[in-house]
């Protein structure tokens, strides 16, 4: 049998979304179940099972199955993971818990620090000290590991973190641990912070490796019965996993530092943004996901995503920076702010409009759901609007009650500032763009970029309502909105490449760097990276690999990551460096300073070419046009009558103006006035926002455009 | 009186706001230099309007720059009328009375104009890495040997760098590259704020800030208000001794909530002293105004309208209002004392809403010396100990407060300079035993590895005079500091010879309510995390472990429900 089915599966913690993809014809085909939290991979199974069944495959034409689950952060938010220990260095037991002292908000005297995965008694210390430059001042002393082994042994430990100060320059102490362990108590789970997160600083190093470890034994099992039931239903197929990098990697190595799945679905949502300006030929976009909770947000200049390397996991307050774990984990950057379609809307303590960040969730949900939720919601503000139909949400599953949003409106906003209902939902709106907008433009200037040269991407659920309006308030002219935006973390798992990132510390002043060992590190992480791809099956002579370094002026605090030559580097590679840092300097801050400049951390990122995805699409054969309906639209100042068209039977080639309302399963999208929007083929809308609209509200485009005005010269 | 703005279009463009202050921010921290502003946070950036009230600041900013800056602003527009200001001038000061408190803080603000007209100012404040005279520490006698001290100037006029000044910078710091570069983030940001807020304003089509500012200013003034209305008239008082230089010092507070305002007043603390513990009547302001912000109005934004509800009074000439030319660069040992003082009024009044004694101020500990091979380094510990309890809650462990002043990793730290970070660990006993228990302070532990002498400058207090409890919540441990087991002074210079190891350890924080009545699955949680020894909670009054029932005399001490 012929293996060309690709199988993308995302396990939220509600729903399991899966895509097909049929490599040759390019046919794609989405499915949704529920999850089954308790034991994911039978949900997974039977799933999948049920999805091949009704797009009548079989298991064994599965050519590739990618999956990406919200499990580890879940393990981690629930506090659900192994029994863990801690061995570390005698005097630094407690770092997990004093963390860097800040508090992460400024004014709250109650508020809450997050707990440590490992509590204190099983915390444990043994006599060892390595200097800064990874010379031993101290041996370790293979009697006291016995002892605190047997201490966490007593105390039911399934899973142990072992972090040493300055481990990252010399692994021996940690590696000898590793190998009592596996000699002396092998069912034990080890994670040593020299192979998780060679870097330096004490603090999040720990926490990234006692976050490995709390949440390893867990997906192993979980791992591991997956691939089984796979190949029980006759999977011969590859099987991948999706890392929050954007890359995806073999099983095998997935098991080994799990931590890095942490942040996969939002990686193949930012991946399927890539994919889909591939297909259209756009390389700079901003990814645009908005739904239920949370809208994140994701750069994406020149094909690539932003990336970061950390990240927060298991907020004790969602959106509170610092109110999490630390974790050293590389990430595709992006920002996620409290606005979804279940965020609640209100009055706050200085009679404001306050959007979010609370949410009605799904249950009780909108108070258009008519479920018991009696607070107003984004969701609501929309259906009052005009911008859903109460009678095709989700498709006409889930009935909507416009009365209930109307009084929901009135009684929490509409009464308190004195406004209709319609008034107030159009407020409502007005407040979640902005925000949402003027999150999107910081992030934007932050890296130095001038939001109009964008292109918005918007899919989840309620990406496509709001995406035309922070568009417009960014200054965006062009929107694009694929189809079937609701599944799209798990088509982008399929577009994702095989990719592995490594990073290791070697702080040194620039002129002061020895290339020999600069090369070294490099080889040896490049050597790591390339066993990796190919032990998951990528091809060596595709594997293509991409070196860059943080750096900064010497006594600054924040790096910036410059690019590297490829080969064997000479002294050289100072001038180049050098250069390629002041070059990218000057772009982030617009001048260049006369200071020496130091490298912290060096990085390769070793990665096999993104797979190559065909789609296909078939309009249905039916008039695109369902209808007309009145719908709000502020630069309109008030209702339109609008047309409503059926995504599904928008064929390639049609063009529309706007206002206009498309209709899909899923989702709505939503045009305004002036806009013109193009199907291309695979059915995608291009939108060119109005002129009206982008005249409207632009929170901070353009970054250096005053200046230029102003200076004096 | 402005004309309000509807609230619809304040909220969003309040948000607005918002994010453009933390954009400034983010630039200040990204291109500045000193560890000062980007480890330790501290600097504030901020947006005022045309007449000077402070409108917003960046979401984590120092919060005594938040309270001092408006009153900068008054001394520019006294120095420089409204109408002498063009567009892409700068014009700052570091002088203690009208800035910070101390020289090393640099305030800064640039107008913004609209059709000609001052519309608003972009402003911030940030510590400098140096500002000359004596290394910062607590030991000058007047404000002459702290540095460099200049008044509100035009260090920026019309987009031109005045070239003498920044000269005459250079020459008076030890590190001339990194203040200046700390100086260029500084107009930098400003610079990013001011085109925001004409972006801002074009998009709304503003002719100025001033119906938004006076939309937030009297909503916040109207929820402080509120507030105020749950906390029962009356006055309340507090008063507490602290370690000082040469001789105890003694601070004491009266606060009057009466008809909606709250007045602080702190007639009866000691005159200022010709130490550089003197905290100016700016930086008393804001460290007051603060605690009672966190107490009250926690949700508030922080910009003028609070400021509208408070009153501050202080004698001149005593520690919390010196007179020129008294030494001030340590003021944030005194200053950082007022929260106590402000919580320990209102636990009178409104007990839930604050806590016991903190360990505050924080310690902050200046390694200076030579590498081996012949480099100069310079080190700074920024530790902090444990919150006081509250009616709810135990305090927490190791938290900075008031200012939120991080510590440094200890692997950077040992890049940074030839010294071995020995421990960082909870400091176990140290909190004050009470019905709900402070915070644990921690040890921390340095040795020097360098083979020339180091020398340590230290700020420290509570020495003498541990975090008290409330409601017969009973004392945290004291700080300490020792080399080699021997006492050290606790603030003052200490040449530290090779292989000799520093102990800095840092108070708990006060206990509340009496220790009897603690929950014995409390007790046992912390036995059992070994924050506590076995018969350290006895010795506090803690009801007795292992199953005895309570004696006699503790059923009696037991206060009726």
């Amino acid at each position: 049998m012929e293996r060309r089915l690709r199988i993308g599966i995302d396990i939220g913690g509600t729903f399991t979304d899966f895509v097909a993809v049929d490599s040759v014809t390019g046919d794609i085909r989405v499915d949704k179940c529920l999850t089954t939290p308790d034991n994911p991979a039978i949900g997974v199974t039977v799933g999948l099972l049920r999805f091949l069944q009704r797009i009548q495959r079989s298991a064994g034409e599965i050519h590739t199955v990618v999956h990406g689950t919200t499990l580890v952060a879940n393990t981690l938010i629930e506090r659900k993971g192994a029994r863990t220990g801690l061995i570390t260095t005698r005097g630094f037991r407690d770092i997990p818990e004093i963390g860097n002292e800040i508090r992460y908000d400024l004014y709250d005297l109650n508020l809450v620090p997050p707990e440590p995965l490992a509590p204190r008694p099983l915390r444990l210390e043994v006599d060892e000290r390595l200097g800064h430059d990874g010379a031993v001042h101290t041996p370790l002393d293979p009697q006291q590991v016995e002892g605190v082994a047997r201490q966490l042994r007593d105390a039911g430990v399934e899973s142990i973190a072992v972090c040493f100060l300055h481990s990252f320059r010399n692994p021996a102490h940690e590696e000898a641990v590793l190998q009592w362990l596996s000699a002396h108590w092998p069912e034990v789970d080890v994670s040593l912070s020299s192979r998780v997160s060679p870097e330096i600083r004490e603090f999040p190093r720990m926490s990234t490796t006692l976050a490995n470890a709390y949440v390893r034994p867990l997906m192993r099992r979980y791992l591991r019965q997956l691939e089984r039931d796979l190949r029980g239903l006759g999977m011969a197929g590859s099987f991948y996993a999706m890392l929050s990098s954007g890359g995806i990697t073999g099983v095998e190595d997935a098991q080994e530092v799990p931590i890095r799945l942490v942040e996969s679905g939002p990686a193949g949502g930012a991946q399927a943004a890539v994919f889909y300006g591939t297909m259209t030929g756009e390389r700079d976009l901003l990814s645009f996901d908005m739904g239920g909770t949370t809208a994140k947000i994701c750069l994406i200049v020149d094909g690539q995503p932003s990336r970061s390397t950390s990240f927060e996991a298991a907020r004790v307050q969602r959106f509170k920076k610092g109110s999490g774990l630390p974790l050293n984990v590389p990430v595709l950057e992006m920002i996620e702010i409290g606005a979804g379609g279940g965020s609640i809307a209100g009055v706050n303590a200085l009679g404001l409009l306050q959007v979010g960040p609370r949410s009605a969730g799904s249950a009780p949900g909108p108070a258009c759901y008519g479920l018991g939720g009696d607070r107003p919601t984004v969701t609501d503000a929309d259906l009052i609007l005009g911008y859903l139909d109460p009678n095709y949400f989700l498709g006409g599953e889930i009935p909507l009650y416009p009365d209930r949003a109307r009084e929901a409106v009135v009684a929490h906003v509409g009464q308190p500032l004195h406004l209709d209902a319609t008034a107030g939902a159009a407020a409502i709106c007005a407040v979640v763009n902005t925000n949402m907008a003027s999150a999107a433009a910081v992030h934007i200037a932050e890296r130095g970029f001038d939001p109009r040269r964008f292109t918005l991407i918007a899919f989840g659920g309620a990406g496509p309502v709001h995406g035309y309006s922070v568009a417009a308030s960014l200054g965006i002219r062009t929107m694009l909105v694929p189809l079937a935006a609701g599944t799209t973390s798990a088509l982008g798992f399929l577009a994702a490449p095989l990719a592995v990132e490594l990073g290791r510390s070697y702080m040194e002043r620039l002129s002061r760097v020895d290339w020999q060992r600069a090369n070294a590190i490099f080889t040896d992480m490049e050597e790591a990276g390339r066993r990796t791809i190919l032990a998951a099956g990528g091809r060596a002579e595709e594997i293509r690999i991409t070196r860059t370094a943080d750096m900064r002026y010497i006594s600054q605090g924040y790096e910036i990551e410059v690019p590297l030559p490829g080969g064997h580097l000479a002294p050289a590679a100072t001038a180049l460096a050098d250069a390629a840092f002041h070059e990218e300097y000057r772009r982030l801050y617009g001048r260049s300073l006369d200071v020496p400049v130091e490298i912290l951390s060096w990085r390769v990122r070793v990665a096999a070419p993104a797979p190559r995805v065909r789609l296909a699409f078939q309009p249905a054969g039916r008039d695109p046009l369902k209808g007309r309906r009145p719908v709000y639209f502020a630069e309109a100042g008030g209702f339109v009558d609008c047309p409503v068209y059926d995504r599904y039977a928008m064929r390639p080639g049609a063009e529309v103006e706007g206002p206009a309302i498309f209709e899909e399963r899923e989702s709505t999208s939503m045009v305004g006035p002036g806009a013109r929007v193009q199907v291309d083929a695979d059915l995608t809308l291009h939108v060119k926002v109005g002129v009206q609209a982008a005249a409207t509200p632009a929170p901070h485009a353009g970054p250096r455009r005053a200046r230029d005005q102003r200076s004096v010269s | 009186m402005r004309e309000a703005m509807d609230p619809v279009s304040l909220s969003v463009l309040w948000n607005r706001l918002i994010a453009s202050v933390d954009e400034a921010a983010a630039t200040l921290v990204r291109t500045a230099f000193s560890t000062v502003v980007r480890e330790s946070n501290d600097f504030a950036c901020q947006v005022l309007d045309a007449a000077g009230n402070n409108l917003a600041q960046n979401s984590v900013a120092a919060p005594s720059f938040v309270g001092t800056m408006p009153r900068t602003m008054r001394h520019f527009l006294e120095r420089f009328p409204l109408e002498t200001w063009r567009e892409g001038d700068v014009v700052m000061t570091n002088d203690p009375w009208m800035g910070t408190g101390h020289l090393p803080d640099f305030s800064l603000a640039m107008p913004v104009f609209r059709k000609g007209k001052l519309a608003a100012f972009a402003a911030n404040v940030a510590h400098m890495p140096d500002i000359g005279g004596t290394i910062w520490g607590a030991d000058a006698t007047q404000v002459f040997e702290e540095g460099l001290r200049i008044l509100p100037t035009r260090m920026v006029r019309e987009g031109q760098m005045n070239e003498h000044l920044v000269e005459m910078i250079a020459a008076n710091v030890r590190v001339p590259d990194l203040t200046l570069g700390d100086l260029n983030a500084q107009i930098a940001a400003c610079r990013m704020q001011v085109q925001r807020l004409e972006r801002i304003m074009d998009d709304a089509d503003l002719d100025d800030l001033n119906g938004l500012a006076e939309g937030i200013i009297s909503r916040t003034e109207a929820a402080m208000t509120a507030a105020l209305a749950g906390v029962p008239q009356g006055e309340y008082r507090y008063s507490l001794e602290t370690d000082g230089f040469d001789w105890p010092l003694t601070i004491a507070l009266r606060v009057v909530v009466k008809d909606g305002r709250i007045l602080c007043d702190y007639t009866g603390t000691s005159s200022q002293v010709p130490r550089g513990l003197n905290s100016v009547y700016n930086y008393t302001y804001a460290y007051t105004a603060y605690p009672l912000k966190c107490a009250l109005a926690p949700e508030v934004p922080n910009n003028e309208g609070i400021c509208r509800r408070i009153d501050v009074t202080v004698p001149e000439g005593t520690l919390l209002n010196p007179r020129y030319p008294a030494p001030v660069g340590a003021r944030n040992i005194t200053g950082h004392f007022l929260s106590a003082l402000v919580f320990g009024a209102l636990f009178q009044a409104v007990p839930h809403l604050v806590m016991a004694e903190p360990a505050a101020p924080a310690n902050r500990s200046v390694f200076t010396g030579f590498w081996d091979t012949g480099e100069p380094f310079s080190l700074l510990f920024f530790t902090s100990g444990g919150l006081g309890a509250q009616t709810h809650r135990d305090g927490l462990t190791c938290a900075a407060f008031p200012s939120n002043a991080g510590f440094a990793s200890a692997e950077i730290s040992e890049n940074a300079a030839p010294v071995q970070v020995t421990q960082k660990s909870i400091r176990v006993n140290s909190a004050g035993a009470g019905r709900f228990r402070g915070g644990f302070g921690q040890d921390i532990g340095v040795r020097v590895l360098c083979k020339g002498p180091v020398t340590l400058s230290v700020l420290m207090d509570r020495v003498k005079h541990p975090p008290r409890g409330l409601a017969g919540g009973g004392p945290a441990a004291a700080a300490a500091i020792v080399r080699n087991g021997e006492p050290i002074p606790s603030k003052g210079r200490t040449v530290l010879q090779p292989g000799d190891t520093v102990l800095i350890s840092c108070a708990g924080g006060g206990g509340l309510g009496d220790p009897v009545d603690r929950a014995p699955a409390l007790i046992q949680q912390d036995l059992a995390n070994g924050l506590i020894t076995p018969g350290w909670g006895e010795r506090q009054g803690h009801p007795q472990q292992g199953g005895r029932q309570p004696r006699v005399e503790d059923a009696r001490r037991h206060r009726s429900p």
